[in-house]
């Protein structure tokens, strides 16, 4: 499930991560998005993800409880060029953690690295707040499709991780998985 | 935040109720602009779902006697300046008095620190979760789990992608997840919209090819679909549909059959074993635990307590609106496993299926086959007058009598099926039977369909359909005024001391100001919560229970009574829900209900320091927490008459079991307001929907697609769109955030 305040692009990630394209402009404000089905390959896997938006609620804080409830990965993210928005993801991982599960996969997302004028968040603040309270942290675009591709990958792995675990298997760590990924990629596929 | 808000709306909504959500859905679905509001920081008004610590707050707040407000005290200067020459603002009401006389009491201690602490209740909490989580798993083992595939081609069942991610947690044996490993074992209703969509190869495979073997255990312990088939035996007048969802309830059972045989080449068996392992070490529950408020509290978020609990009736028209308009993906159901009557001084069964005619040892033989002919006659009665003819406008119970029915049988049918009063004339009685046999049989053995996490649920099921639709939610906002035109038609509202412009106004009752409503509101609901320690009729598996109690001495009106199990994820495991409400007689709530809770309880427990709680040799239920209230019922007089042009006055959930009233009065609402409109057409699937890319042009193909959205159409695709992918299986769509994943082997 995707949460984080109004305007930080998540609706654009999820229509990112699913049809490949960028929105902009009034349509997406007009039309919400419900959820959105895909199943993902790995390995020798296939894992589907429902990934749900949340249709608006968020701009007045009025997310319905059950929205949480049932979610086993949550993508919570905020806009690199609002400050606002970074601030608030405090209070939306308090709101998690009282409506969530307890195993919930959290994965904090600096969205719209693209801006690089406008930033105000610094990488690494994202990534010392997730690091306090213990949850993956990327930066994504979702004009760029930078990353977008991999947040999902990433939690889709630690859902398969989680359900198929098999004592002999290696550990697997999202966060170890998705810095060795992003380096990987580093000079590779955004644009 | 408020900036962001428009000043103009199509619809403005007060109150996140019942009939207001339907309404906001309706009218986004249709395409109207919508704004919702709630004075509250939560959904659903007075009919909202708490965990323990919020209700316990809800408890607070109402307790307090809210202040004396006069129309001039209400009037706010700054208005002026906002309105128009021929403008007039009327203020609301900001300290509603729809709930009153709220009284809490608490029967166990505080913690159990305060005393030296008994044996049981050494559980750390990481042990509590355990022990329960295991053993409930197959308690609940035997019930049915139904998917209704509603004039779907779909051929597979859904709450599969759930029941393995469930399992996937519970292996993590994190607190938080028993809820998820009990649901996968309880029955469970999923109404699949009417989709023709082909099922997904990959997700359908996935989903089944993970199941678990519990599953199995239950099919062939019990059948309760051979139950259902009996039934239909039976009661063989239904409709065609009935006779589809009969076979995709028998299709569904092959495809657990296949899952079956999967499974035993599936890696996840021996997670199994290592479940039955813990099983047999931990047997029992540990009912007889000593619970703290502090407990409760711990446990608070296991809790989804109902302000206002019904029952759906299986056939009814919530359940035909949740699947016309494809809203029922949001929520799953769950059978209401008996109805009880209290006869001969106690509690007992009532068989209303033919299958539990058959099996109940309360009847003699003489008794069922009276029985059961007068059930099949009650089903066709219309066809068959002269079986009732000189008893039109007669008491139903004389008509009963009439028939030579044992005394057991008459009150059975009177006061368990059709649940009528001895007043009641037949013809109302045999419709009120009828009713209760149609929806029959549907989904398992009883009539009634329970939402999972409360009905609270419901409300918000529309509000998500609404937002979906562009509908703009703004909980904890008050609405201060509402502006008339100099014909005295609504125009809009303050809120905030922000003006904001609309066509309709909808406004729950208790938002109305004074002046627009009846004079009198003479009725009140009587209403009661209680956490109990164990069940009023104990039984093997765990049961969600309707009772009606009959009026007599005590008992000052008919009280209905429904207990749910942590099954109904309503509560932790070890515990049960009770909710009570009657037609308020006395002044208070609880005057009316603690005769019912005396008869179905142990004497409440007021000194908790006596702790008396969790004595041994008590056979009735020990009342842990509880509260009563009072509602206002304005369900009986006619909301729509004194107020102003472009508004709309909305009823309380009343007193009526189930929500047919509720449905009636939205859809009739919805009429008036948008007279030439379909009511809730059925909302695309998301696989439906294609969005478009970054055209350089966005504005004006979104409002395109928007309308092609309205009209419940698939957008063509044009230029760079994208072809829509293969339709998933409905069963990929309907069971919400819960199967967000599913793996298969390659
Ligand atoms: C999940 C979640 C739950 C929350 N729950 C609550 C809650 O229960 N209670 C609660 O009070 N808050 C709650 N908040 C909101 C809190 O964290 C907000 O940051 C805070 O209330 C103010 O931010 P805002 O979003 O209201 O306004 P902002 O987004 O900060 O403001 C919107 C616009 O108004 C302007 N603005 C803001 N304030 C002023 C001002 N005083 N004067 C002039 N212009 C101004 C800003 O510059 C901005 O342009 C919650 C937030 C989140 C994310
Ligand atoms: N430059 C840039 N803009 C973005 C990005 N993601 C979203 N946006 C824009 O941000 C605005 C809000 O996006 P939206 O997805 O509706 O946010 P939501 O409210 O969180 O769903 C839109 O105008 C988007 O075009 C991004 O990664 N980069
Ligand atoms: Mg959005």
């Amino acid at each position: 499930m995707l949460v984080g305040d109004s305007g930080v692009g998540k609706t654009c990630v999820l229509v990112r991560y699913k049809d490949g394209a960028f929105l902009s402009g009034a349509f997406i404000s007009t039309v919400g998005i419900d959820f959105r089905n895909k199943v993902v390959p790995l390995d020798d896997a296939k894992v589907k993800l429902q990934i749900w938006d949340t249709a608006g609620q968020e701009r007045f804080r009025s997310v319905t409880h059950a929205y949480y409830r049932d979610a086993h990965a949550l993508l919570l993210l905020y806009d690199v060029t609002s400050k606002n928005s970074f601030d608030n993801t405090r209070a939306w991982l308090g709101e998690i953690s009282e409506y969530a599960h307890d195993d919930v996969v959290i994965m904090l997302i600096g969205n719209k690295a693209d801006m690089k004028e406008e930033r105000q968040v610094k990488y690494e603040d994202g990534e010392r707040l997730a690091a306090e309270y213990e949850v993956a942290f990327m930066e994504t675009s979702a004009k760029s499709g930078m990353n977008v591709e991999l947040a999902f990958q990433a939690v889709a792995r630690e859902l398969k991780y989680r359900k198929m675990r098999n004592p002999d298997d290696p550990k697997f760590s999202v966060t170890e998985y998705v810095k060795h990924e992003s380096q990987k990629n580093a000079s590779g596929c955004c644009s | 935040m408020d900036d962001d808000l428009p000043s103009n709306f199509d619809v403005i909504i007060l109150g996140t109720g019942m009939p207001e959500s339907i309404l906001a859905a309706a009218a986004a679905r249709i395409g109207k602009t919508v704004l919702h509001l709630d004075r509250n920081h939560y959904y659903g008004g007075s009919w909202a779902n708490f965990n323990f610590d919020q209700l316990t707050e809800w408890t607070e707040k109402h307790k307090v006697i809210p202040p004396h407000e006069t129309t001039t005290s209400l009037i706010d200067e700054r208005w002026a300046e906002c309105l128009t020459e021929e403008e007039t603002a009327v203020p609301l009401p900001q300290y509603p008095k729809n709930i009153q006389n709220v009284s809490c009491i608490t029967c166990i201690r505080e913690s159990a620190s305060a005393k030296s602490v008994p044996e049981e209740k050494v559980f750390s909490q990481d042990d509590l979760e355990k022990t329960n989580v295991i053993p409930s798993g197959n308690e609940n083992s035997e019930n049915t789990e139904i998917s209704h595939l509603a004039a779907s081609s779909g051929d597979s069942f859904s709450p599969t992608d759930n029941e393995q991610v469930a399992e996937a947690v519970g292996e993590t044996e994190l607190s938080g997840i028993t809820h998820n490993l009990q649901e996968s074992e309880s029955s469970r209703v999923t109404f699949l919209g009417a989709s023709t969509s082909r099922t997904n190869d990959v997700s359908n495979q996935e989903g089944n090819g993970d199941h678990v073997t519990r599953e199995h255990q239950e099919e062939d312990t019990i059948s309760p679909d051979l139950g259902q088939s009996l039934e239909e035996a039976l009661f063989g007048s239904n409709t065609s549909s009935d006779n589809t969802l009969i076979q995709n309830v028998g299709e569904r059972e092959d495809s657990v059959n296949d899952v079956l045989e999967d499974r035993n080449h599936n890696i996840r068996s021996e997670e199994s074993a290592e479940m039955c392992h813990d099983l047999n070490l931990e047997p029992s529950k540990p009912d007889k635990k000593e619970w703290t408020l502090e407990d409760l509290h711990t446990q608070r978020r296991k809790f989804n307590l109902d302000l206002a609990p019904k029952l759906l009736l299986s056939k009814g028209p919530l359940v035909g609106l949740l699947i016309s308009s494809n809203i029922a993906r949001y929520a799953e159901f769950k059978c209401a496993t008996r109805v009880l009557t209290y006869i001969n001084n106690h509690l007992e069964q009532v068989p209303c299926s033919r299958a539990d005619v058959f099996a109940t040892k309360h009847v003699s033989v003489v008794e069922k086959r009276m029985l059961m002919k007068l059930l099949t006659f009650c089903l066709q009665f219309q066809k068959h007058p002269e079986e009732y003819r000189g008893f039109e406008g007669r008491p139903f119970v004389e008509f009963l009598k009439s028939r030579k029915l044992t005394p057991s049988v008459v009150h059975y049918i009177c006061y368990a099926i059709a649940m009528v009063d001895d007043s009641v004339p037949t013809l109302q009685g045999l419709t009120a039977t009828q009713k209760f046999l149609e929806s029959l049989g549907h989904y398992g053995n009883s009539p009634f369909l329970w939402p999972l996490y409360g009905c609270g649920e419901l409300p918000q099921c529309f509000c998500r359909l609404c937002a979906v639709f562009g509908g703009i939610y703004y909980l904890k906002r008050s609405v201060e005024g509402v502006i008339l035109d100099r014909e005295g038609k609504c125009v809009g509202i303050f809120s905030n001391h922000k003006r904001i412009n609309c066509s309709w106004l909808v406004m729950e009752s208790s938002y109305a100001a004074a002046e627009f409503l009846p004079a009198n509101v003479p009725e009140r609901v009587s209403r009661a919560i209680f956490i109990t320690s164990s069940s009023i009729l104990p039984a093997e598996k765990e049961q969600l229970t309707l009772l009606k109690l009959v009026p007599d001495g005590n008992i000052p009106s008919t009280v209905t009574v429904l207990e749910l199990g942590p099954g109904a994820m309503v509560c932790p495991d070890g515990l049960y829900v009770v909710y009570m409400n009657c037609p308020s007689v006395h002044e208070t709530a609880k005057e009316d209900l603690l005769p019912a809770a005396e008869l179905l309880f142990s004497p409440l427990n007021t000194d908790v320091n006596t702790g008396c709680a969790g004595s041994s040799d008590v056979m009735e239920p020990e009342v842990l927490w509880c509260v009563f209230f009072n509602e206002l019922d304005t369900t009986t007089v006619n909301l729509n008459e004194h107020n102003p042009s472009g508004t709309i006055i909305t009823s309380s959930p009343g007193k009526s079991l189930d929500y047919e009233l509720t449905v009636k009065e939205a859809r009739n609402l919805f009429q008036k307001m948008f007279p030439a409109e379909e009511f809730l057409p059925r909302a695309p699937d998301p696989e439906e929907i294609v969005m478009e890319g970054d055209t350089g042009n966005p504005g004006e193909k979104g409002n395109e697609s928007a309308e092609n959205l309205t009209d419940n159409e698939i957008q063509h695709p044009s230029e760079n769109l994208q072809q829509p992918e293969e339709l998933q299986s409905p069963n990929d769509q309907e069971n919400k955030e819960q199967d967000q994943h599913s793996v298969t082997e390659a």
